[in-house]
């Protein structure tokens, strides 16, 4: 093990101690880790910031581009401007031209991100389980094929309905003011089984990531320690 | 007027990129310019909220507020790898050692410290929730992906358990795509409405 | 059967629909929702933190765009104005956080035009200013942690696009009496926040916020478009399941 090794380890270790230190409670040990570590990600992302966006994107065209490149920089120079003197509070006001610009560009990678991204993939693949020649030939017996496509609509129906937003024409009392009409209401209670089983399976995948974490730290510390103080 | 004019800001800018869906090839010059200032303008925006972080570690420093020591060493922390990453760039191998061995540790520790979260989080389902259609789903769904993780039974040698598996394996999907079904709708409809301007993120109106 | 012109379609009738109905809701009527718990316990909560002269914090989240989840950056931020009250302002408890520039950036400017369309520049003032306590999810944990600590934080609300840390967040609140409640729109929120916060807001339910704040005819439009669209959604599926079994489609 190289020194340089050797510190960055002992640098690891005294980090993880630290932060670890809060699940006995907020304290300063904690509070230092966190703040070293804010600071250095801060500075590490203006870095990456300058050196993958800034550079490319408005140095570099600025100072190798042709004339037409160059003359084709002065509108986002000028959002940009606009942006940064925004942050005078008199001047505030003018940054709200770069941000519509900003949202307008956002709100149609929304809609397309929406759209195409998860509305279309997700109907289709409902729909496309009930395609007849996945029955055979099939690497699946047709009792799976059947059953996973009618679990796959059912649940999927199911969970929708329980969104719904409209409430029951006339509710009798505060309780009816929360339910949606007899055919949502009734899909919905389907709904939030498979919303839950849901929810649980994604429960157990976080916590067996965090679990693993945590003994990948504990194995580290082991490893630091006895490599310190054992000679190993 | 000013309202029209940021609103006819949105809306081109919108459009022009939606069009770039269906019209990719006639619109791909200007859609690359579009986004490419999109990108730039999103980059100063962060190096600005990057700003604010200074600016309020700067204020409780001068102000002498309650941690103010803690805010002197994120300072501390920030103008020594800006300088370290601006003077030696940022594929130096000191400058990559220092962000990985600094954020590993801390980033697996915060998540083991998740771990613990978790764990009393789970204890505490029936009391925060009751015994209702989603607890005891929640609670079904937690135990057979803990159970089918564990791998738990042994499906060789026998097709049919190894085929009820993979079906239990695939009954959470069902839900989750409900629930990814109705997010992309909600924000579909959240697209629009900053689109048409009835909803201004930019502040004004 | 072309999927690409089935988007194009559902984009162009739910634009249409949200046109047709902010119309006609402001000419008449209206579109009443079922009444959530959740909401009012926001409500209460924020107001008892005023009375204890408790901090109200208010996250963003972590991202103003992302692919899983295209419009949570979005939509925490069209939640942010119904947020700012006058007597938030007046406490000067009230604190609006994010991890991400341009989420602070459009923050400042909500705050901004709100005191500008009628709050005095005096009571804005004394309100904090949208704060970034790191810029990725993870420094921003460990920003604000120390951050909910130093001030005592009478109740906090998640919104936007964030993940299982959430709970770390709503856990350091929750500890010290503070009230917590959450729209979570990704699935890691929902599941880790499911069994700790009361006043939980999970996936498509969260649009329907800010509306329930405060209504609008604009939100009664997209409450109802929502529902037509995710109903015709739902009539697709099992249409389009039949017409597979069929070999139409």
């Amino acid at each position: 093990m190289t020194l340089s090794t050797l510190a960055w380890g002992v640098i690891g270790l005294v980090l993880t101690v630290m932060v670890l230190s809060y699940l006995i409670g907020d304290n300063v040990f904690f509070r230092i880790a966190a703040h070293v570590f804010v600071g250095l990600t801060a500075g590490y992302f203006a870095v990456i910031i300058l050196y993958q966006i800034v550079w490319p994107y408005l140095i570099s065209p600025l100072i190798n581009g042709t004339w037409g490149e160059r003359l084709w920089m002065i509108a986002p120079l000028v959002l940009i401007l606009l942006l940064v003197i925004s942050q005078f509070p008199k001047l505030i006001k003018l940054g709200t031209i770069p941000l519509a610009y900003l949202a307008g560009l956002t709100a149609a990678l929304v809609i397309g991100g929406a759209v195409f991204g998860t509305l279309i993939p997700q109907s289709r693949a409902v729909v496309e389980a009930f395609d007849p020649n996945r029955l055979s030939p099939s690497a699946n017996p047709s009792w799976r094929v059947i059953a996973d496509a009618g679990v796959m609509l059912i649940g999927t129906v199911a969970t929708l309905s329980y969104f719904h937003f409209g409430r029951k024409s006339q509710p009798a009392d505060d309780l009816e003011k929360t339910e949606r009409p007899k055919v949502f209401e009734v899909l919905s209670k389907v709904g939030q089984l498979f919303i839950g089983v849901t929810l649980g399976g994604i429960f157990t995948g976080i916590f067996s990531s965090a679990v693993l974490a945590l003994i990948d730290r504990l194995i580290f510390m082991g490893g630091m320690i006895s490599q310190l103080f054992g000679g190993g | 007027m000013k309202k029209m004019l940021l609103a006819a800001l949105t809306l081109i800018v919108g459009l022009t990129v939606l069009a770039g869906y269906f019209f990719r090839a006639e619109l791909s010059p200007v859609l690359t310019l579009i986004i490419d200032w999109g990108i730039l303008l999103l980059g100063v925006a962060g190096l600005i909220g990057l700003g604010y972080l200074v600016r309020m570690h700067l204020a409780r420093l001068f102000r002498r507020e309650k941690g103010g020591f803690y805010s002197l060493i994120a300072l501390l922390g920030f103008v020594f790898s800006l300088a370290f990453g601006l003077v030696y760039s940022p594929h130096h191998p000191f400058f990559r050692d220092l962000i990985l061995n600094v954020q590993v540790p801390v980033e697996a520790s915060l998540l083991a410290i998740l771990a613990v979260s978790l764990l009393y989080a789970s204890l505490r389902l029936i009391r925060t929730r009751g015994w209702t259609l989603l607890s005891v789903g929640f609670l079904f769904g937690a135990v057979l992906s803990l159970i089918l993780n564990l791998a738990f039974f042994r499906e060789e040698g026998n097709p049919l358990l190894a085929e009820m598996i993979a079906f239990l394996r695939g009954i959470p999907m069902a839900g989750g795509r409900g629930i990814l079904l109705g997010m992309a709708l909600g924000g579909l409809i959240v697209g629009l409405r900053v689109l048409f301007s009835i909803n201004r993120p930019y502040g004004e109106g | 059967m072309n999927w690409y012109y089935v988007g194009w379609g559902v984009i162009g009738i739910t634009a249409v629909l949200l046109i047709i109905f902010t119309v006609k809701f402001k000419r008449k009527g209206g579109y009443i929702v079922r009444h959530y718990p959740a909401v009012e316990g926001l409500r209460n909560a924020t107001t008892t933190a005023l009375e204890r002269g408790l901090s109200n914090d208010v996250v963003l989240g972590d991202a103003f765009w992302s692919y899983s989840y295209p419009g949570l950056g979005l939509h925490s931020l069209s939640v942010l104005p119904h947020l700012l009250t006058q007597e938030a302002y007046a406490s000067g408890g009230l604190s609006v956080s994010g991890a991400d520039g341009s989420l602070v950036l459009f923050a400042q400017q909500i705050v901004h035009q709100q005191y500008a369309d009628g709050f005095s520049a005096a009571l804005a003032a004394l309100t904090l200013g949208p704060a970034l306590h790191g810029p990725t999810p993870s420094s921003f944990t460990a920003g604000v942690l120390p951050q909910i600590r130093l001030r005592s934080v009478g109740a906090l609300a998640l919104f936007g696009n964030y993940g299982a840390e959430g709970l770390l967040w709503a856990e350091a609140v929750a500890s010290r009496g503070g009230h917590v409640f959450a729209g979570a729109g990704a699935l890691t929120a929902q599941a880790a926040l499911f069994s700790t916060v009361d006043d939980l807001l999970m996936g498509e339910e969260i649009f329907i916020l800010p509306g329930v704040l405060s209504k609008t005819v604009e939100d009664q439009a997209g409450w109802l478009v929502e529902d037509v669209v995710r109903a015709g959604m739902m009539l697709l599926l099992v249409i389009g399941a039949m017409l597979k079994v069929l070999g139409v489609l």
